[in-house]
C-alpha cells in the first residue's frame, strides 16, 4: 500500500518543465547551442533570417547571392560560437558577419564584372542622361534604386544599409564597422547626397503622396 | 505604411522618404531573392559538416592544402627555370617545350641518326 502511494506521489508531482525554446533570450539560445543543442541554434536561425536578409539585401540588392550569403552568416556564427562572449547583442555580432560577408560578395562580384563585362554594362542610365526630365514613371523603380545604391563604394553602401535601412545609430553603426564614429558621419553624408541625387524623380514622387 | 525604426541621431532628420524607399527595397529584395526554408538548409550543412566522412575530407584537405601549394609553387620555380634555360637553343621553342624543359629538335636533326658517338667505344 505504501508502494502504490509513493508511485502515486511521484506520478502527481509536477513534472520540471523544459521551457520553450521559442521564448528564451537570444543569450540563453547560444549557451544551449555552444552545449550542442541544434533546435536552440535553430531557433536562432529562425528569429534573425529575415532581420539578416534584409541587411544582405540591401548591401547585393535582389541577387542569388543574398540566400547563400544568409547562410552562410549562420554557418559562420555556429562555427565561431565560442567567440560570442555576450559583450555585444546577438543581431549585432550577426550584423558585423552578415556586412563583412557582403563586402566579401561585392569585391568578388566587381572581381567577376571587371574580368567578363564590357565598361559599357557598368554605366548608369540615370532618368536625367536620357530623357533630360522625369522619366522616372516609366523606369522600375527598384532598378533605379539598385543602380543608385550601386553608384556608391562598398564601404558607403554598409553604413547607408546600417544607419537607414536597418536603423542603427551612428555609434551602434561604428561598432559594428569598426571604425570612429565621424567617418559613419562623413560616409553618411556623401553617400545621402549622392542617393538623392540620383533618386530625386523618385523621391519628389514620395514627397508629393506623403 | 510600413513604420520605420525610430531615428536615433538627428543627421536623419529629413531623410524620411529616402528611408522609406531603402527600406522597402531592401524589404522587396530580400522576399524576392531569398529561397524558402533558410532554417532546414542551414541546419542541413551544419549537420553535414558534423558527419565523419565529412571532418575526414576536411582533415585531409587542411592535410595536404600545403603541401598542393608548395607542389604549386615549385612547379612554377621549375617552368621559370625551364623558361630561362630555353633562352640558349638555337631554335626557338615552342610554349610546351618551354614549359616542359624539353629541348627543340628540328625535323634535319630528327632523322639523322647520331652513332659515332656510339661506335667511338667499340673495339
Amino acid at each position: 500500500m505504501a508502494a502504490l502511494v509513493s508511485v502515486a506521489s511521484l506520478r502527481s508531482r509536477p513534472r520540471p518543465v523544459k521551457p520553450a525554446l521559442n521564448k528564451l533570450t537570444d543569450e540563453e539560445l547560444v549557451s544551449r547551442a555552444k552545449k550542442g543543442d541544434n533546435n536552440a541554434f535553430r531557433i536562432i536561425v529562425e528569429r534573425h533570417q529575415q532581420n539578416m536578409a534584409r541587411t544582405v539585401s540591401g548591401m547585393l540588392g535582389a541577387s542569388s547571392e543574398v540566400d547563400d550569403v544568409v547562410q552562410e552568416v549562420f554557418i559562420r556564427l555556429y562555427r565561431h560560437l565560442d567567440r560570442f562572449r555576450g559583450d555585444a547583442a546577438l543581431s549585432t555580432f550577426l550584423k558585423r558577419i552578415a556586412i563583412n560577408l557582403s563586402l566579401d560578395a561585392l569585391r568578388r562580384r566587381k572581381r567577376f564584372r571587371h574580368r567578363f563585362l564590357s565598361r559599357d554594362d557598368d554605366r548608369l542610365h540615370l532618368p536625367e542622361a536620357e530623357a533630360g526630365g522625369s522619366r522616372a514613371d516609366t523606369f522600375d523603380r527598384e532598378r533605379l534604386i539598385n543602380e543608385a545604391l550601386g553608384t556608391l563604394g562598398p564601404k558607403h553602401r554598409a553604413v547607408v544599409v546600417l544607419r537607414l535601412i536597418d536603423g542603427y545609430s551612428t555609434r551602434e553603426t561604428a561598432r559594428i564597422l569598426e571604425v570612429p564614429q565621424g567617418t559613419v558621419l562623413s560616409r553618411l553624408s556623401r553617400a545621402t547626397v549622392k542617393l538623392r541625387s540620383v533618386l530625386a524623380p523618385i523621391l519628389a514622387d514620395e514627397d508629393q503622396v506623403s | 505604411m510600413k513604420k520605420l525604426p525610430t531615428p536615433r541621431n538627428g543627421e536623419l532628420s529629413g531623410s524620411f522618404a529616402l528611408r522609406r524607399l531603402l527600406i522597402e527595397y531592401a524589404d522587396e529584395s530580400a522576399e524576392m531573392a531569398m529561397q524558402p526554408f533558410v532554417a532546414d538548409r542551414v541546419m542541413r550543412r551544419i549537420t553535414m559538416a558534423s558527419q565523419p566522412e565529412e571532418q575526414l575530407y576536411s582533415f585531409l584537405f587542411r592535410l595536404f592544402r600545403p603541401v598542393a601549394i608548395a607542389s604549386l609553387l615549385l612547379i612554377l620555380g621549375f617552368v621559370g627555370y625551364n623558361a630561362m634555360v630555353s633562352r640558349s637553343y638555337e631554335i626557338q621553342p615552342t610554349t610546351t617545350e618551354v614549359v616542359f624543359g624539353l629541348e627543340p629538335v628540328s625535323i634535319t636533326e630528327a632523322f639523322t641518326a647520331d652513332i659515332e658517338p656510339l661506335l667511338v667505344d667499340l673495339p
